[in-house]
């Protein structure tokens, strides 16, 4: 194992060399630190290296850029992402490029040796932080039914009782722009056309 | 108590001093015998509000009592007479001109009057006064919802005549807002109630010509404008009877009634008030000028356009002379040519011939007063829009400014976000990564383990916080979806978020409403106790509807004008030429609507 070629991209020189320094100490003596992306398509021709571990957001690179160039190119190199940052929103592009990890820097020497390791042994290695965003993502998406808003559940009552939008306005002391905006809000998103259409949903879901 | 005594002998005195300064004088005495005393003494809070009434009362008058008895009911303690002073402080503020300071106070006043209800009529009397203030700073929404509340207490009070001033300022709001209809209801009800005031019906038929007016029904507007009219000349008042004759002159214009025209106009040139500023008196020699130039008496309006220009010479010098150079050449013109036509036509009635050639002199003629109207239209329109876009410049320049700065904070902040990350984040990982393979004493490793953990969470947060790099990257959806995630994070708010249509948003505006939101979603966290926060944006085919919505305890908006945060939020919507309004009340949440034109 002790010769497994591994690359280290990160712009920050004193946690790449960290990285590296802990590595050898538990056996990989083959490793090549790169602080972004020039000199990666020449290593990569010469040798393929079966991991890189990537950082994301570096000064003259863009790790999500970087690593989907990575698979597209050359799409037996794993790719471990090693990052500061824990968004969503990159957690959701990697699963789409297709990275086989994504832990966060400040997890323990231990965990980031096991995620190399288990990479390399062909699983995939997600910080349970990380694993939390994933499932809160689901959750989000089931979630989809229209929920009103106070001032709109207000409207929609006085909608309902058969006041006019300006006797609406009036009696809340709003402009009728406000009132139409409230209404086309609703009916946006309920996804109705009209507001009888409102008016009866409005009853069917107890809000009136 | 001898003291209170003192005060009230004088008060019974009052009404028989028949001369401001003294009932001034009197009152400011015993305002200060009254405040003499260790004790605070409420049968003598009024004299403090019946100097408010005297008309001489100078603002620092008022200022200077208002704040001394403020600070002496601060001293003793007590909330005996602190509406009043405040009130009286308002007012002062109010009559220098310093409207949202003065608002300030008098909401203080109005609060504590609410919460006791000691003084109901006083209360109403703030409310009116704070819907006035509103009012003149143009938030007009705000300024109705004052006049409501005001008209509420008052309507209990079982003395009608007092809602007289409630309705002409509802009537006029609404006028101001467009609702004409609501408007002229106001203004009628308040007409009824003016009964034998003949002040308060020359205020208020004029104001309700005024609207018709701008409805441009000119019948019933002079109806109403010679009703007031009627009533200021009875009053004897000057500056009403030259306001209205103006008025009705511009009907007649209107009308192209031109003698009627000319003789109101004259009529207001008579009565002019001495302090009028030189804008109105400008104003009426302007349409004196265009009624004799349209009864074709072009001497006189030329010596109108003279004075008018003359007026006006103090701002626009170089144009202004121009002007008048212009207008001589086409009077001298069109004497010449006037001359030469009655010779022709001596000539050609001498010759009893040729109707044809009259009848092209007419028509000639008839052009040369065409070209010499229009070109006066044109002069007058160049000249008007220059004034106001002097104003407007003076208006972009201050939010050039601001927009600038903010853009400046922006940059700022992404650097620091930069640095903290790349740089601080970074060390503090790699010194983790040496601790964790220190051989130390366990107990002593965990903890600087955890202390560093806390940390690089820390810095990741706030790094985050102060970037805009995912909304650059992926666009506004993303972007608001992440500060929904950040926001879920603390734990303290549910975030709903509705997006459509903002695929094709131009990245200025992603821009402007990303911090926008972000601005007001930080509001919502630190100040609103708020469970929900319901974000929505809605891109239309011209127009981005934006509402940020919360559940939370709502705020005073006037009390919220100084906000930096609202200061920045104004300063983008300007920046995007939008408009946008805040619909908040004490304990029932707030919303925030914003509209966009899209191009």
């Amino acid at each position: 194992m002790s010769d497994q070629f591994i690359i280290i991209i990160d712009d920050h020189r004193l946690f790449a060399e960290g990285v590296g320094s802990l590595l050898e100490g538990n056996g990989f003596n083959n490793i090549k630190i790169l602080s972004g992306e020039n000199q990666l398509g020449f290593q990569l021709q010469a040798a393929e290296p079966p991991l890189i571990l990537l950082d994301l957001v570096m000064e003259n690179a863009d790790g999500i850029e970087l690593a989907a160039n990575i698979k597209l190119n050359y799409p037996a190199v794993k790719i471990l992402v090693v990052s500061m940052h824990a968004r969503r929103i990159y957690l959701e592009k990697l699963l789409k490029i297709g990275v086989e990890g994504y832990i966060l820097k400040n997890v323990s020497n231990q965990e980031m040796v096991t995620a190399i390791r288990r990479i390399l042994q062909g699983e995939r290695y997600f910080s349970p932080m990380l694993g939390e965003m994933m499932l809160r993502n689901m959750t989000e998406m089931e979630y989809t039914a229209a929920v009103l808003t106070p001032r709109e559940k207000e409207i929609l009552k006085l909608i309902a009782e058969g006041g006019s939008t300006k006797e609406i306005a009036d009696q809340l002391s709003l402009s009728i722009n406000t009132i139409e905006t409230h209404r086309k809000n609703m009916l946006f998103k309920t996804g109705l056309r009209n507001v009888a259409q409102l008016i009866k949903w409005g009853y069917e879901n107890g809000l009136l | 108590m001898p003291l209170s005594k003192y005060v009230c002998f004088i008060l019974l005195l009052l009404p028989f001093i028949g001369n401001s300064q003294g009932r001034i004088q009197v009152l400011t005495d015993s305002i200060r015998i009254a405040m003499s005393g260790p004790d605070p003494d409420s049968s003598s809070l009024h004299v403090l509000l019946n100097l408010v009434q005297v008309p001489g009362t100078s603002p620092d008058t008022l200022l200077k009592y208002g704040k001394q008895w403020y600070a002496y009911t601060e001293r003793t303690a007590t909330v005996n007479g602190k509406p009043e002073a405040l009130y009286v402080i308002g007012l002062a503020l109010y009559r220098k001109g310093l409207n949202s300071k003065a608002a300030e106070y008098l909401y203080k006043a109005a609060a504590i009057w609410d919460r006791d209800g000691s003084n109901p009529l006083q209360l109403a009397r703030t409310f009116e006064l704070i819907a006035g203030i509103q009012k003149t700073m143009q938030q007009y929404e705000t300024a109705l919802k004052f006049y409501r509340r005001s008209m509420a207490i008052k309507s209990k009070l079982r003395s009608p005549s007092i809602l007289l001033s409630t309705y002409n300022g509802l009537g006029n709001t609404f006028r101001l807002v467009k609702q004409i209809d609501s408007a002229i209801f106001y203004l009628k009800k308040a007409y009824m109630l003016s009964g034998d005031n003949d002040l308060a019906q020359a205020q208020v038929s004029n104001n309700l010509g005024n609207i018709y007016w701008s409805e441009k029904d000119w019948q019933t507007a002079a109806g109403w404008y010679n009703k007031a009219l009627n009533s200021f000349i009875k009053l004897n008042q000057e500056e009403g009877i030259s306001e209205v004759s103006f008025n009705l002159g511009t009907i007649a214009t209107q009308q192209k009634q031109y003698k009627k025209a000319i003789s109101y106009y004259q009529r207001c040139l008579k009565n002019l008030p001495q302090n009028l500023s030189l804008e109105h008196i400008e104003w009426v020699y302007e349409h004196l000028a265009d009624a004799y130039y349209h009864t074709g008496n072009f001497n006189k309006a030329y010596i109108n356009e003279v004075a008018y220009l003359k007026v006006k010479d103090s701002t626009l010098p170089l144009k202004v002379q121009q002007s008048i150079a212009d207008l001589q050449e086409k009077y001298e013109t069109e004497k010449k040519e006037h001359a030469l036509a009655l010779e022709q036509e001596k000539t050609a009635r001498l010759q009893a011939t040729n109707s044809y050639q009259l009848r092209l002199l007419f028509l000639l003629s008839g052009i040369v007063l065409l070209v010499g109207g229009m070109g006066g239209v044109i002069i007058w329109n160049v000249r008007r829009k220059q004034i106001l876009a002097n104003e407007l410049k003076d208006k972009e320049q201050a939010l050039k400014t601001n927009i600038a700065m903010l853009a400046g904070r922006e940059q700022e902040r992404n650097r620091i976000a930069r640095d903290l990350h790349d740089r601080l984040g970074g060390t503090l990982c790699s010194v983790q990564l040496c601790v964790d393979s220190m051989n130390d004493s366990p107990p002593v490793k965990e903890k600087i383990n955890m202390l560093l953990d806390t940390a690089i969470n820390d810095v990741r947060r706030i790094s985050h916080d102060l970037s805009d790099n995912i909304l650059l990257k992926y666009g506004l959806e993303a972007g608001l979806k992440d500060i929904r995630e950040s926001i879920e994070m603390t734990g303290q708010l549910k975030v709903t978020l509705y997006l459509q249509g903002l695929e094709k948003l131009p990245m200025h505006v992603s821009v402007e409403i990303y911090y926008i939101i972000r601005e007001l979603a930080t509001n919502a966290i630190r100040h609103s106790e708020a469970s929900q926060l319901f974000i929505q944006v809605r891109g239309e085919k011209n127009e981005l509807v934006l509402t940020v919505e919360d559940n939370g305890k709502g705020f005073d908006p006037v009390a919220m004008n100084k906000g930096m945060g609202l200061a920045n939020i104004e300063t983008r919507v300007r920046k995007l030429k939008g408009d946008y309004t805040i619909d908040t009340v004490k304990g029932n949440g707030s919303c925030f609507y914003f509209s966009i034109p899209l191009l």
